[in-house]
C-alpha cells in the first residue's frame, strides 16, 4: 500500500505524469507473461499497482525513488512491457515507474560510434533514428515494436542479428543508473578498461531490482554495404547443429544463423518458400487452427502424427558486410553444409524470412482465441551439450504440451535454442496448473542437461525458483550486492526471487 | 452488450487483446504519451471485456479517448484488424452509459446550426461567383468554413482560373458539417440523422468534391457502414485537382516546403502520391518527414481526440513537430491538420494555398 500523503506529494511533483486512475492500475497490472494472460482470458484477478508515475527527467526519477524508499513503497520499472517472465508485474503493488517519457538522445558521436539514449526510447523508433543517419545498432528482437532500450539493457535482449552484432550486453559502453537511494550513478565511456569489475555488466540483465536504468551508450555500426541470405536444407536437425558449429568454429561470422527443427521447419519455415512447404503448412493450418484444442489436448499422439510427416530441417543464414567479404563467408559456409548433407535452397527462404521476421510474434493471438496459450523457453548451452538438451527438454515437454524449436543466436562455443510450445486446458485453474508444470520439466530438464535457463528472455518471476540453482555461489554474492544497493528491498520484489 | 459484438468484432477484438502490443511503435496515442492504456492491444482489451460482460466502465471511458482513428497500428498489424472501428464501438458503448461532455454540445450545435461550432457558418458571402457546373459542388467541411475562409477564396480563385467545373453549395444544403464528430465521439444515432439530412440536401448534386479528407471518407465509407445511401460521386480535392495541374507553373516555388500525410487522406484512402504529384508541379522541392507515406504520424487532430484528451492531443502534435525545423511551411491537405500545426506557431497551407502562390 502506498499512504495518500506519497500520492499527493507525487502528484504535485508530476501533475498529470502521476495516477492512480483505474485505467492506469489495469494497464500496469501486466506485461507479456503467458501466466497472466491465461489469467486474462478466464477473468482472473490480477492484483494491479497502487500508482502509476512518468518520469522525464533523471532528478524525477531520483525523486521518487528517494521518496518510495523512505516509505518503503515497492518500485516496479516499466518499458514497453513486452517482458515474457513477468519482470514489470507489480505483483506487490506500489509504484510502477513507466519510463517511456525519457525518450531524448543525449548525444551522437559519429567518429567513436557511440550513441547515449535515455532508457525509454522505442526500439524500432531508436533504429529508424539511427538508419535515416546511415547507422544501426544491429540489435533486432523479435519485440522491437514494443519494447523499450531501457527494457533491452534490464533485460539482456538478443536481436535476430546478433551472431554478428552481439547481444545487448556487448553494446552497452556506458550506463546510468538511478539508484534505490535515489543517488545517481555513471559509468564513463571507454571501448575497454582494465580498472577494476565492469560495473556496467552489474546492471545489465539487473531486472530493475537493483536500480532505473536511465540513459545508455552503446556501440554502433555503419549500415552494412550488402547483406545476402542463403536458406540450406537439412535431413534431421543433428546435421544442421554440427553445420553451425563449423561454421563459428572456422571463424566464419554470419549476422543470423536460424536452424529450425522439423516441427517448425512444418509450421514456420514452410512460409518461407520450400518446395513442400505449401502441401504441409495446409495440413498443418487444419491441425493447429481448426482443430487446435483437439491437438494441443492430446499433445503425444499429435506429436506422433507429426513424425510421420516426412522431416526436414531449414536453415537460414544471412551475412553482412561488403561484397568480397560475404561472397567468401557464404561460399565457406555452403562448403560446410555440404559436407553435412545439406542441400542448398537459394536466397529466397532467407529473404522471406527477413522480410517478415516479426510476423511469427504475431501467432500468439490466434492461439488464444482459439482458446489454448502458448509460450517460448529460450535456453543456450555449450555446443556439446546442445543435442541432449534439445531431446530432453522435449521429452521433458512433449507428454503436456505441443512443442518445437528453432537453434539461433550461434557463438563458437555454442548457441541457444528457442522452443516454442503451446497447450490447452480446461478450467483456468486447470490452464494455470499444466502451464507451471510444463515450465518445471523444462527447467528440470535443462539443468539437468547442463544448459542455461535463459539465453535471453531474463529470469523475472517466472524462472526465480530455478535462478539461484543457474547462478550456484553468485546468487549468495547478488543477494549481497541487493542487499547492499537496496537495503529496503524496494526495487522490483520477488523479481529474481530477490 | 454481446450484441455489439458480432463473430469478425469478436475474433478481432480478441486478437488484438492477447497481442504481444506488435503495433505499439506505430499508435502515436500510445508512442508519445507513454501510456500503456493508449497501447491498442490494451484499449481493445478494455472493448474484449465486454464481450465477456466483465467491462469495466471506468477503464473503458477513459482508454477510448486516446484513439486518433489514425489508422498508423494497421500497417504494422499482419491480422490487418481495424482498431478505429473497434474504438467507435467503444465510444458508442461510452456515448450509451456517460457520453464525453463535448459530445452533448456538439449534437445540441449540430442540430441547430448544422455545425459543430455552433457558429453560422456560410460560405456564399465569398467574393466568388462563378458557376460553371452545377453538378460539381465544393464542399468545404465545417472547418475550412470556420478557419480558412481566406484558404477557401483561394480555393475558389485557383478553380476559376483552371477553368474546371464546379460550383459552391446549393442553397438548400445542410451547410458545413459531414457528421463525422458525432460518429467519431460514438453518437451513432445522431450521426445516422444528420448524415440522412445532409444526403437529403446534397440530392441535386452529381460530384461533391470534399476540401477536408474527413468529410471524404466520412462520405464514401462511414455513411454507408450506418445504412445512408450517398447517391453522389465524392472525390477529394486532391483527386480533383488533378485537373487543374496544367494550368500550374511548374516548379517556381523555393521556399523550404515539408509534406505531412494526413491520416484520412493517406492510409485511410491510399491517396499518397496524388498529392505529391500535385505538390511538386508548383515547388522545387519538398522535403518528407522521417515518418511519411503510411508511417506518417497523426497530426494529433483525429478521432475528435482534441475535443476529449486534449493533453493527449498536444502531445502528439508536439511530438509531429519535434524534428522539422521552423523555417518549413508545413503542407497538409487538411484543415484539421493545418490547425494543430498553427496552434502550434507552424505556417500550414493547404494544396490551393500553394497553387495560387504559384499562379499569384
Ligand atoms: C512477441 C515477443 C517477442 C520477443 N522477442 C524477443 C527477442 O527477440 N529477443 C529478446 O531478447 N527478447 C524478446 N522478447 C522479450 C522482451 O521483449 C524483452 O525482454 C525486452 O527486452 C523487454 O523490453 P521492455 O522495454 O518491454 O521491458 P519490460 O517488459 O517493461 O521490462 C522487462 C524487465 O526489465 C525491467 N526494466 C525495464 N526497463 C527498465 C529500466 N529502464 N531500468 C531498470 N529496469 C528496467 C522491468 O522491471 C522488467 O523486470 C520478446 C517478447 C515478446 C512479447
Ligand atoms: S491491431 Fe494488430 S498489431 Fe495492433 S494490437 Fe491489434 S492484433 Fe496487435
Ligand atoms: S488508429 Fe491510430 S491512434 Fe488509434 S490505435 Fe491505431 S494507431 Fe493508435
Amino acid at each position: 500500500m502506498i499512504p495518500e500523503s506519497l500520492k499527493r506529494e507525487l502528484k504535485s511533483l508530476l501533475g498529470d505524469r502521476a495516477s492512480d486512475h483505474p485505467a492506469h492500475l489495469k494497464a500496469y497490472s501486466r506485461d507479456m507473461w503467458p501466466f497472466l494472460l491465461i489469467k486474462i482470458q478466464e477473468g482472473m484477478n490480477i492484483p494491479p499497482p497502487d500508482f502509476v508515475v512518468w518520469p522525464r527527467t533523471v532528478e524525477e526519477v531520483s525523486v521518487v525513488l528517494q521518496k518510495a524508499a523512505d516509505a518503503g513503497v515497492p518500485i516496479t520499472p516499466y518499458g514497453g512491457g513486452s517482458g515474457v517472465c513477468g519482470g514489470a508485474v507489480p505483483e506487490k503493488g506500489g509504484i510502477v515507474v513507466d519510463l517511456k517519457l525519457m525518450r531524448n538522445i543525449r548525444m551522437l558521436d559519429r567518429e567513436s560510434l557511440l550513441v547515449e539514449v535515455e532508457c525509454g526510447y522505442n526500439g524500432e523508433r531508436f533504429e529508424r533514428y539511427l538508419q535515416h543517419r546511415g547507422l544501426t545498432l544491429g540489435h533486432f528482437p523479435s519485440s522491437i515494436y514494443c519494447s523499450t532500450v531501457g527494457g533491452w539493457v534490464a533485460t539482456r535482449s538478443a536481436g535476430q542479428l546478433s551472431t554478428l552484432y552481439g547481444k545487448i550486453e556487448d553494446m552497452v559502453e556506458a550506463i546510468e543508473v538511478v539508484l534505490p537511494s535515489g543517488e545517481v550513478f555513471s559509468t564513463r565511456k571507454k571501448p575497454r578498461s582494465a580498472s577494476g569489475p565492469d560495473f556496467n555488466q552489474l546492471f545489465v540483465g539487473s531486472e530493475g531490482v537493483l536500480g532505473i536504468i536511465t540513459s545508455t551508450t552503446l556501440r554502433l555500426h555503419n549500415q552494412p554495404e550488402t547483406r545476402v541470405f542463403r536458406g540450406i536444407k537439412f535431413k534431421d536437425v543433428y546435421a544442421g547443429i554440427e553445420s553451425i558449429r563449423e561454421i563459428m568454429q572456422r571463424g566464419i561470422k554470419p549476422s543470423a544463423v536460424r536452424l529450425y527443427d522439423e516441427l517448425d521447419t512444418l509450421l514456420v519455415a514452410s512460409d518461407l518458400g520450400g518446395e513442400k512447404g505449401e502441401k504441409k503448412e495446409g495440413f498443418l493450418k487444419t491441425l493447429m487452427m481448426r482443430a487446435q484444442r483437439l491437438a494441443l489436448s492430446y499433445p503425444s499422439i499429435t506429436r506422433g502424427l507429426l513424425n510421420i510427416v516426412p522431416g526436414e530441417c531449414l536453415l537460414i543464414l544471412a551475412f553482412d558486410g561488403t561484397s568480397r567479404e560475404v561472397e567468401w563467408a557464404l561460399g565457406e559456409s555452403l562448403e560446410i553444409c555440404k559436407e553435412h548433407e545439406g542441400v542448398d535452397q537459394g536466397e529466397k527462404p532467407g529473404i522471406a524470412w527477413w522480410k517478415d521476421r516479426y510476423k511469427v510474434s504475431y501467432n500468439m493471438s490466434p492461439v488464444f482465441y482459439g482458446g489454448s496459450f502458448v509460450d517460448t523457453i529460450e535456453v543456450a548451452g555449450p555446443w556439446s551439450v546442445i543435442p541432449k538438451l534439445y531431446d530432453e527438454i522435449r521429452k521433458a515437454v512433449t507428454r503436456q504440451a505441443v512443442i518445437l524449436a528453432h537453434f539461433s543466436h550461434a557463438y563458437p562455443d555454442g548457441c541457444s535454442i528457442y522452443f516454442t510450445f503451446a497447450a490447452t486446458g480446461g478450467s483456468g485453474e486447470e490452464k494455470l496448473k499444466k502451464y507451471t508444470d510444463i515450465w518445471q520439466a523444462a527447467m528440470e530438464a535443462c539443468l539437468s542437461a547442463g544448459g542455461s535457463i535463459s539465453h535471453h528472455h531474463g529470469v523475472g518471476r517466472l524462472k526465480a525458483p530455478f535462478v539461484e540453482r543457474e547462478l550456484g555461489g553468485a546468487y549468495g554474492i547478488l543477494r549481497e550486492i541487493k542487499k547492499t544497493l537496496d537495503p529496503r528491498g524496494i526495487m522490483n520484489p520477488g523479481v529474481m526471487g530477490l | 452488450m454481446k450484441d455489439r459484438f458480432d463473430k469478425s468484432t469478436l475474433k478481432s477484438a480478441t486478437y488484438c487483446t492477447f497481442c504481444p502490443k506488435m503495433c505499439r511503435f506505430a499508435c502515436p496515442a500510445a508512442e508519445f504519451s507513454g501510456d500503456e492504456a493508449f497501447v491498442p492491444s490494451v484499449k481493445v482489451g478494455a472493448l474484449w471485456e465486454y464481450s465477456r460482460e466483465r467491462g469495466d466502465f471506468g477503464v473503458a471511458r477513459y482508454s477510448f479517448t486516446g484513439c486518433f482513428f489514425c489508422l498508423e497500428c494497421r500497417e504494422y498489424c499482419y491480422h490487418e484488424i481495424d482498431v478505429p472501428s473497434l474504438m467507435a464501438i467503444g465510444r458508442s458503448i461510452v456515448h450509451a452509459y456517460q457520453p464525453y461532455e463535448k459530445t452533448i454540445e456538439i449534437r445540441k450545435n449540430i442540430e441547430t446550426s448544422g455545425n459543430m461550432f455552433g457558429d453560422q457558418l456560410a460560405w456564399n458571402d465569398l467574393s466568388f461567383s462563378r458557376v460553371i457546373e452545377k453538378e460539381v459542388v465544393i464542399f468545404p467541411g465545417c472547418h475550412v468554413l470556420k478557419y480558412e475562409k481566406e484558404m477557401l477564396e483561394k480555393a475558389f480563385a485557383v478553380l476559376e482560373r483552371s477553368n474546371v467545373n464546379f460550383a459552391g453549395l446549393p442553397e438548400e444544403a445542410v451547410p458545413a458539417c459531414c457528421g463525422y464528430p458525432l460518429h467519431a465521439l460514438g453518437d451513432i444515432e445522431g450521426f445516422k440523422e444528420h448524415a440522412a439530412k445532409v444526403v437529403q440536401s446534397l440530392k441535386t448534386v452529381a460530384t461533391l468534391v470534399t476540401l477536408c479528407p474527413h468529410c471524404a471518407y466520412t462520405f464514401k465509407n462511414i455513411y454507408s457502414s450506418v445504412g445512408v445511401k450517398v447517391p453522389f460521386e465524392v472525390l477529394t480535392h486532391v483527386e480533383y485537382l488533378s485537373q487543374a495541374i496544367r494550368f500550374v507553373p511548374e516548379r517556381i516555388l523555393h521556399d523550404p516546403f515539408i509534406y505531412h500525410d494526413p491520416c484520412y487522406l493517406g492510409r485511410h484512402m491510399g491517396l499518397y502520391s496524388e498529392a505529391r504529384q500535385l505538390v511538386w508541379k508548383a515547388v522545387d522541392d519538398v522535403a518528407e518527414f522521417l515518418h511519411s507515406r503510411g508511417d506518417a504520424d497523426c497530426c494529433g487532430a483525429g478521432g475528435m481526440v482534441p475535443y476529449i484528451n486534449e493533453s493527449l492531443a498536444d502531445a502528439v502534435t508536439e511530438a509531429r513537430l519535434k524534428d522539422v525545423d521552423e523555417r518549413y511551411e508545413i503542407i497538409a491537405p487538411c484543415p484539421h491538420c493545418r490547425l494543430r500545426f498553427r496552434d502550434k506557431g507552424r505556417v500550414a497551407l493547404d494544396i490551393f494555398d500553394i497553387f495560387e502562390r504559384a499562379i499569384r
